[in-house]
């Protein structure tokens, strides 16, 4: 008897057990669901957390621009890179494409959200950017096929000349679809703060972007596109899409260097000589004053090992660091702003496109830029010694949207190669790594970056065609845009 | 008895007072002598929990012994003893007691019943009333069982604790009454309880048992803690005896293992502070699982998870909070069961999937009847032993230069005009050469004793005293070594225990104090243990077992590349010249920091380094955890065939761990988190045994149990830095501390069965089978069952006129067994994070979950033989196991372009089959009882990755990523389909078709654009070889254990090159010479270019080539070295002991090859996880020397 009432008191045991297991696998202290602007706040902060990180931004862009000289960890400015740098940004711009995806999806799913046609532009136009940038540093990209777990775990790489058509028509679209009468998002836009107008002249500017970069391969796209677009942008620093972080942890500017100073970098000679050289009122802001003679700056010859002779009688104290203002909370993280809109211009009007005077658009470049920087004094007479020059126009426009686009390492990377610019008049501006490249594919600058290695494992079939397509997965391979 | 106590109190007294002292001498060893002529008890030979009565006149006693002489009286034999001899009775049918029962059923005392007098609180007083009743003098003589004489074996009646020893002729004499029991021990043999029936004189045949490892005993335990006759085993087990981890201590028990058990392969790294312990039984199974065996102490699962950060896991660093199992106290443990293969473990369903350690702790006192005490000490004393070779020619620095500092241009850096050393005359006037601070590498100038500027000589304005002064640049060549300190580690263990007809019981409390090598690192730890059964009514008996341990330390190591791996500066990244006794001042009196790698002269800040002292006393973490773990139960026999029992088991511990950083030049950080756990586990099992016919027997167990754990992690850090210096709370947060509030939940409900048949007592059939619904899959994939069978066929019973077999098994088994997974893999769900300003934010987990997944599926083959031959001289066992896990439960890594960095999936095949053997050799034994024991086994097992097929996804990986090396982000340890798993990838050289290495025009090698298959991390055998000698009281005892095959990737040696620390940068004045890259240019003429030292290390064995950092991990070790010695009657008499014990040991002593330098290959251990094979600037190993006392009354 007592073993038949053990019996039934196991399987009793075991059958009210039963009945709780899929409840407890629930995870109850995360949530299922989420609020497009919390993810809108996540993905524009993750997305500049990359962009403007010590890692990526320093140890890549702001290297192979030239501003920057590597210090100690001189390697990656030798086109030796650090791996997990690269994956982490793939990744990280990546999850950012996919919280933004996912606000249109929430919208989607839940079909009564009235600020859904504004929010879901306002993402789109985000992705617009971040996918531009992943395909400017790799080439062909996951674009299609991107972004669908679910379906996919093997996205195939698009064509870069494809994605970028694709980006241009998706940002017109989004022009269309704003409406300033819906309801938007709101402080979560931590951009904007919703804003939509500024939102249209955001994707009418970044359409300004693609276009200019594809100048040289599709002129005719290029100016239909800059033509169509650029009375409708950015035109003044106000219209600047930037993120200023609240400057408290976690959340401050990647190169803030309150907590504890950043010592992996100086500024170029590069950078330094030439603006010495032009007497730019810049420089004070753009590099400290050596310690021991605060009224000079010196920059480290770029690529200069530790090692190197010449080295081990310079100290820290005798160079450069970049300036406080770029390592601080005041520095806000640029998506983009008015100065590179107007050097874009330049551009098109010294190409011939009917966007008005180059000359003028220059130096309204160059003002915007002084103004960015709250530079008042000396500005007239700079642009009288750095003046426009028609015949000269890659280099004198080159130089200067070089130096306006600091510290906007990726963007001014990618400028530097497709001017393939030299200071106004001829003379090199760039130099090779002074102790020389430790990439064979480039030993002068890398033009893209390998894409990061987990693909070869994760994505083999999808990497190899990639690979294969752009003509090998190098850093010396050129990008579609790039021809010079 | 009373005195007794009385003398035990006295005594205890004596130890702490000698432990006190201990403490605050700084010599270690003069405490250890004062205690050497404390006494111990026999340690080596310890009945396990039941002892079996052997009744000749049961059934199987008609087969005629042939290995025994006949015995006088019923022999009560404790389970040490060899089961081997033939015509034994089995225990699974010849007594009373029911050995499938686990093992805490059966508890209850069924051997001997002694008066119930003996329940009384003083027993003292029957003992004395016995004794005068009717003495007699019981002769006997004590044999080995090959017939030669034991002499100086200890012959004691346990009613009188009366003991004699034996003469040379293995003869004694000694006073008995009737009904007294008399045991026998003898160094290396196994103990033996013999009840005194009759005055007829006695024959006693003992038998080896080798030190530290049981030899075949009447009974083993298998899953769920049954107790079977290792005859009717139809697949491995090794058992081991608590000796073995009790004598020779380690802090984590597990450690001791290591070469013991064929099969079983422990990792550890500089484990004397419980660090990480990984424990790996026949090979890695899942791709990404930790693979590490599950633990079970009496019944109760202990939760061993590794709380390790992530990138710890991979040398980025962090603190090694190491396993849980150093919460187990060794003093408490009886035996440890090993199961293998799957057919061991089906039982336990899917945890059980990677193997068991089944341990049992002791239960009843070491003497049948009354009450005993067993005291003991053990001191250990640890130094460093393998440190890396460095150079002590140059200094810190780059470019082999100084910096200068004029008078004329800084003043204030000088006392004045005269104490600036140099002047050349050339106007510039008076000066001195500057150490580069902030370079943290040794290309500095060569080491002539120039007089320079050191570090310390600066900070005027904090009142330094040596402020201005110069010192020689001279080399200390010691100063890593004397860094680190002598460690010592104290145990104290006490434990009582008693029974009688009715029940037992046993309380121990064990205290270990710990100072570790590193300076500030401490460690103690308290067990209270009790277990007890008791015969409530006829046929109920409760029992309970209940263990406390409560774990202080302070200090760990940290590990990998950061600050507080003491590594990083002497290995990694430092300066050669540094002066440790200088060193030691580390903080000026306003309390900032003094580090070798300030900034400048002029600027105290750390350009990267703390110094090494500060890392120690600032910057460090603390934690601890108090655990109760134990089980309460019913018993009940409701009549000859049926029995039930009914457990409740718990594991319930809450840990805190504190890192913290101080605020100083930096703003200062600390972080909190609680961690607890509880699982609890029901159970209720039904056991029936029946005769079916003569020959046929017949057992089986029906059970059902309910496994619920809960776990959270709560605390957080701060954020901005501290506020006020020095206090470390969560409030105390610059800006609002971060939270860290974790929750998990699962609960797997279990019904399983087992049968087993048994013919003739020679052919052995046993079936089982589980089925497990998991909270962690979805119901539709619930439940999932695991089925097995094994056999058993003692071949040897057929062949008795083979006079040469002594006895012969052969078994083979197969079994299916699977795994579940961790919580919430199921549904997909956001993430918080820290809102940005006043705005929330979220984003989607990096992990896409999966609502279809399935359990893990393994099968198993496995088979076996079991042979001893020419009288158990020798004895060998070899198993064949062929394993393939498939299903397997994996977050696949994905292209990050999908929006996810891994996703929860069923995919992948991994096989393991291997070998294990096991050899017993007894190449002498003398008639002067001396004895030579070889024990040596080896395992090699084959480990093939058979694909990565991802059937949801239809698609199929080449290779799966386990983990990446932090720092270079070039050496992964992979899954590579058609290798074994742990396969190292990284960058190589490039070859030409010769072979040889191409070296590019700038001198520095070729490297292939990707990385490549490098090695592997997993050895291609392992094993162990003790050797064994006793002779009369004493016994000495070595083990060798080794690894051949596997590889590593050492930053040790990669960082300490390109860092110029290490002796090779150094040597053969390359420095001034420059090295030429071995290797031939691209046209293939052999490479001339030369480089500086700094480059070449660098560039040629630095981060980019991975290759020049990869070592063979062979090592041959010899790992242990006992000499124990049973102290002579006279000398324990004295405090009324009834039996004392002294050994001493060594461990982790020699290594004696190894192919790697710089590095112990067997101590590189970054935490148990499966990413093996990344050496991350791993801590010297140890090297221990002890004493253990062990005392008994």
């Amino acid at each position: 008897m007592l073993k038949y009432s053990c019996l039934i008191l196991l399987s009793g045991l075991i059958l009210a057990a039963c009945n709780k297991l899929d409840d407890i696998n629930h995870n109850p202290t995360k949530p299922t669901t989420s609020d497009p602007a919390f993810l809108l706040t996540g993905a524009e902060k993750s997305a500049m957390d990359v962009m403007y990180s010590t890692l990526q931004n320093g140890y890549f862009a702001m290297l192979y621009a030239q501003y920057w000289s590597a210090n100690a960890r001189v390697a990656d400015s030798q086109y030796a890179i650090d791996e997990g740098n690269n994956s982490a940004f793939w990744t990280t711009l990546y999850k950012s494409l996919y919280n933004l995806e996912q606000i249109i999806q929430l919208n989607n799913a839940t079909a009564n959200n009235p600020a859904a046609v504004n929010q879901n532009a306002i993402a789109t136009i985000l992705k617009a950017w971040l996918f531009q940038i992943l395909t400017d540093t790799y080439g062909n990209v996951p674009y299609t096929e991107a972004l669908k777990l679910s379906t996919n775990i093997a996205p195939k790489y698009d064509d870069a000349r494809s994605i970028y058509n694709s980006l241009v028509d998706t940002l017109q679209a989004q022009i269309n679809v704003l409406d300033e009468s819906k309801p938007t998002f709101g402080a979560g836009d931590v951009i904007y703060g919703g804003d939509v107008s500024s939102w249209k002249t955001l994707a009418h500017s970044l359409l300004l972007r693609l276009a200019i970069r594809m100048a040289d391969v599709d002129p005719a796209k290029a100016q239909s596109i800059i033509e169509a677009n650029y009375q409708a942008a950015m035109t003044s620093n106000a219209d600047n899409a930037q993120v200023i972080y609240p400057g408290v942890t976690p959340n401050r500017f990647p190169m803030d260097e309150t907590e504890r100073s950043i010592i992996d970098f100086f500024v170029s000679s590069t950078l330094v000589d030439y603006m010495k050289s032009v007497n730019d009122p810049r420089l004070p802001v753009y590099a400290r004053p050596t310690k021991n003679n605060p009224s000079n700056f010196v920059g480290l010859r770029y690529g200069t090992t530790t090692n190197d002779p010449s080295r081990t009688s310079l100290t820290a104290d005798d160079l450069s660091f970049p300036g406080t203002k770029i390592y601080s909370s005041a520095m806000p993280a640029i998506l983009m702003s008015y100065p590179e809109v107007e050097f874009i211009l330049a551009e098109a009007a010294a190409r011939g496109y009917a966007v008005g005077d180059a000359a003028t658009h220059y130096t309204n470049g160059i003002k915007a830029s002084m103004n960015f920087w709250g530079i008042s004094t000396d500005v007239d007479a700079y642009i009288a010694r750095v003046p426009y020059n028609a015949a000269d126009w890659k280099n004198v426009i080159g130089t200067q949207k070089w130096l306006a686009l600091y510290p906007q390492g990726f963007q001014a990377w990618f400028e530097r190669i497709r001017l393939n610019f030299r200071k106004p008049g001829g003379d090199s501006l760039f130099v090779a790594p002074y102790n020389g490249s430790l990439d064979p594919n480039v030993p002068f600058v890398p033009y893209r970056l390998t894409y990061p290695t987990g693909e070869q494992t994760q994505n083999k079939a999808s990497y190899d065609a990639a690979a294969a397509a752009i003509g090998g997965d190098t850093k010396g391979t050129k990008n579609w845009w790039l021809k010079f | 008895m009373r005195s007794h106590v009385l003398n035990w109190l006295w005594l205890c007294c004596a130890f702490f007072y000698s432990i006190s002292y201990a403490k605050a001498s700084t010599s270690v060893n003069q405490p250890l002598l004062n205690l050497t002529y404390f006494q111990q008890k026999d340690t080596t030979v310890k009945p396990t929990a039941n002892p079996v009565v052997i009744t000749p006149s049961s059934g199987n006693q008609t087969k005629t012994d042939t290995t025994k002489p006949a015995t006088a009286a019923p022999v009560v034999i404790t389970p040490n003893k060899d089961t081997t001899g033939k015509g034994q009775t089995d225990t699974t049918t010849a007594t009373r007691q029911d050995s499938t029962k686990p093992a805490a059923t059966a508890a209850k005392d069924t051997t001997v019943k002694p008066g119930s007098d003996t329940a009384l609180i003083v027993p003292a007083d029957a003992k004395t009333l016995k004794k005068e009743i009717s003495q007699f003098t019981v002769r006997g003589v004590v044999k080995e069982p090959a017939g030669t004489p034991i002499p100086g074996a200890k012959i004691m009646n346990t009613a009188t604790n009366e003991a004699v020893a034996t003469d040379v002729n293995g003869r004694f004499a000694l006073k008995v009454s009737s009904k007294d029991t008399i045991k026998i021990s003898a160094a290396s043999y196994a103990e033996q309880s013999v009840p005194i029936t009759s005055h007829d004189s006695l024959k006693i045949t003992l038998t080896s048992v080798s030190t530290g490892k049981k030899q075949l005993q009447e009974v083993v335990v298998t899953a769920l803690g049954i107790q079977k006759n290792p005859r009717s085993v139809g697949y491995a087990v090794e058992e081991v005896s608590g000796n073995t981890v009790q004598e020779a201590k380690e802090v984590n028990f597990v450690n001791a293992l290591s070469g013991k058990v064929p099969g079983l392969q422990v990792n550890t790294n500089t484990g004397s502070m419980g660090g990480s312990t990984k424990i790996t039984i026949r090979g890695p199974k899942s791709i990404l699982g930790d693979n590490n065996a599950f633990i079970v102490v009496d019944g109760t699962p202990i939760v061993n998870n590794n709380t390790n950060a992530a990138g710890q896991q991979n040398g980025g660093g962090g603190y090694d909070f190491g396993s849980s199992l150093q919460d187990i106290n060794p003093e408490d443990i009886e035996n440890i069961s090993v199961l293998k293969g799957a057919a061991a473990t089906a039982l336990y369903g899917s945890r059980g999937a990677n193997g068991v350690l089944l341990i049992t702790t002791k239960r009843r006192p070491d003497v049948p009847g009354g009450i005993g005490i067993t005291y003991s000490l053990n001191a250990q004393v640890d130094q460093v032993s393998v440190l890396p070779k460095y150079q002590n020619e140059y200094g810190g620095g780059t470019g082999g230069k100084f910096d200068t500092l004029y008078y004329n241009q800084h003043p204030e850096g000088f006392i004045d005009e005269a104490h600036a050393t140099y002047d050349d005359n050339n106007g510039k006037g008076r000066y001195d050469l500057l150490v580069k601070y902030a370079d943290d590498a040794s290309w500095g100038p060569k080491l002539s004793g120039q007089q320079v500027r050191h570090y310390w000589s600066w900070d005027k304005d904090k009142g330094n005293p040596y402020f201005g002064q110069t010192a020689p640049w001279v080399a200390h060549p010691n100063n890593v070594k004397d860094f680190y300190r002598s460690g010592l580690t104290l145990t104290n263990n006490i434990a009582i225990a008693g029974n009688d007809d009715k029940g037992s019981f046993r309380l121990s409390y064990g205290n270990m104090n710990q100072k570790f090598i590193l300076p500030g690192a401490y460690m103690t730890r308290n067990n209270i243990a009790f277990s007890g059964n008791y015969e409530v009514a006829k046929g109920l008996t409760g029992t309970a077992s209940v263990n406390y341990s409560m774990l202080d330390a302070k200090g760990r190591p940290g590990t990998g590349f950061t600050g507080p791996n003491p590594t990083l500066q002497f290995t990694m990244y430092g300066q050669r010249q540094l002066d440790n006794e200088m060193e030691k001042r580390y903080q000026y009196a306003d309390g900032s920091q003094i580090t070798w790698n300030r900034k400048s002269w002029n600027d105290p800040t750390p350009a990267s380094s703390n110094g090494p002292y500060w890392n120690r006393y600032m910057d460090y973490e603390s934690d601890s955890r108090n655990r109760l773990y134990g089980n309460a139960g019913l018993d009940y026999e409701a009549n000859k065939w049926l029995s039930f029992s009914a457990r409740v088991f718990m594991d319930d511990y809450n840990t805190l761990e504190e890192e913290r950083t101080a605020k100083d030049y930096f703003v200062g950080a600390y972080t909190k988190r609680v961690r607890t756990s509880r699982e609890m586990n029901y159970q209720l099992t039904a056991n029936i045994k029946a005769d079916i016919s003569g020959d046929l027997k017949f057992n089986a167990l029906v059970g059902g149990n309910v496994m619920h754990r809960k776990w959270t992690t709560t605390g957080g850090s701060t954020t901005g830095g501290l506020t006020i210096r020095g206090v470390y709370n969560l409030n105390n947060s610059v800006q609002t501390a971060i939270p860290i509030d974790e929750f998990y939940e699962k609960q797997i409900n279990s019904t399983f069965a087992t049968a087993s048949f048994a013919y003739k007592n020679l052919l052995f059939l046993d079936l089982t089978g589980r089925a497990d619904w998991s909270s962690s899959l979805i119901s539709k994939n619930n439940p999932y069952i695991y089925p097995s069978a094994s056999a058993a066929f003692v071949f040897s019973d057929l062949l008795k006129s083979w006079k040469w077999l002594s006895f012969g098994k052969l078994r083979a088994s197969v079994s299916m067994v699977g795994n579940d997974t961790d919580p919430y893999q199921i549904y997909d769900t956001y993430d918080f994070i820290p809102p940005f300003g006043s705005n929330p934010a979220t984003q989607l987990s990096s992990t896409k979950y999966n609502q279809t997944l399935k359990p893990e599926r393994s099968r198993e083959y496995e088979t076996g033989i079991q042979a001893k031959f020419f009288d158990n001289r020798i004895g060998v066992d070899f198993t064949y196991y062929d394993r393939v896990t498939k299903d397997q439960i994996i977050p696949l890594p994905v292209s990050s372009a999908t929006g996810f960095i891994n996703t929860i999936v069923n995919g992948g095949s991994v096989q393991n089959h291997g070998i294990e053997v096991g050899v017993d050799l007894n190449p002498v034994r003398l008639k002067n009882s001396f004895r030579w024991d070889i024990r040596a086994n080896i395992a090699r097992n084959r480990n093939k990755l058979l694909n990565l097929d991802i059937d949801q996804y239809h698609t199929s990986l080449p290779v799966l990523l386990i983990g990446t090396d932090r720092r270079t982000q070039k050496v992964s340890v992979a899954a590579y389909v058609g290798k074994p798993l742990g396969t190292l990838l990284g960058t190589d050289y490039v070859y030409n078709d010769k072979g040889q290495k191409i070296v590019g025009d700038n001198g520095i090698y070729m490297i292939t654009p990707n990385p490549v298959p490098i090695g592997n991390a997993y050895p291609d055998y392992t094993g162990g070889i003790t050797n064994s000698f006793s002779y009369k009281g004493i016994y000495l005892s070595a083990l060798v254990d080794f690894q051949h095959g596997g590889d590593f990737f050492s930053y040790t040696n990669m960082y300490g090159k390109g860092s110029g620390l290490l002796d090779i940068t150094a040597a053969n004045g390359v420095r001034e010479k420059g090295i030429i890259a071995e290797g031939v240019t691209a046209d293939g003429k052999p490479n001339q270019t030369v480089l500086d030292a700094a480059t070449y290390f660098q560039s040629n064995e630095g981060k980019l080539l991975s290759r020049a950092n990869l070592y063979d991990a062979s090592y041959v070790y010899l790992r242990e070295v006992k000499l124990g010695y049973n102290l002579p009657e006279t000398w324990y008499k004295k405090v009324h002991a009834q039996n004392a014990r002294l050994s001493l040991y060594g461990r982790n002593l020699w290594l004696i090859k190894s192919n790697a330098p710089n590095v112990d290959p067997s101590n590189i251990l970054n935490s148990s996880s499966n990413v093996q094979g990344i050496e991350g600037g791993a801590l010297p190993s140890v090297r221990s020397y002890g004493v253990n006392l062990n005392i008994s009354f």
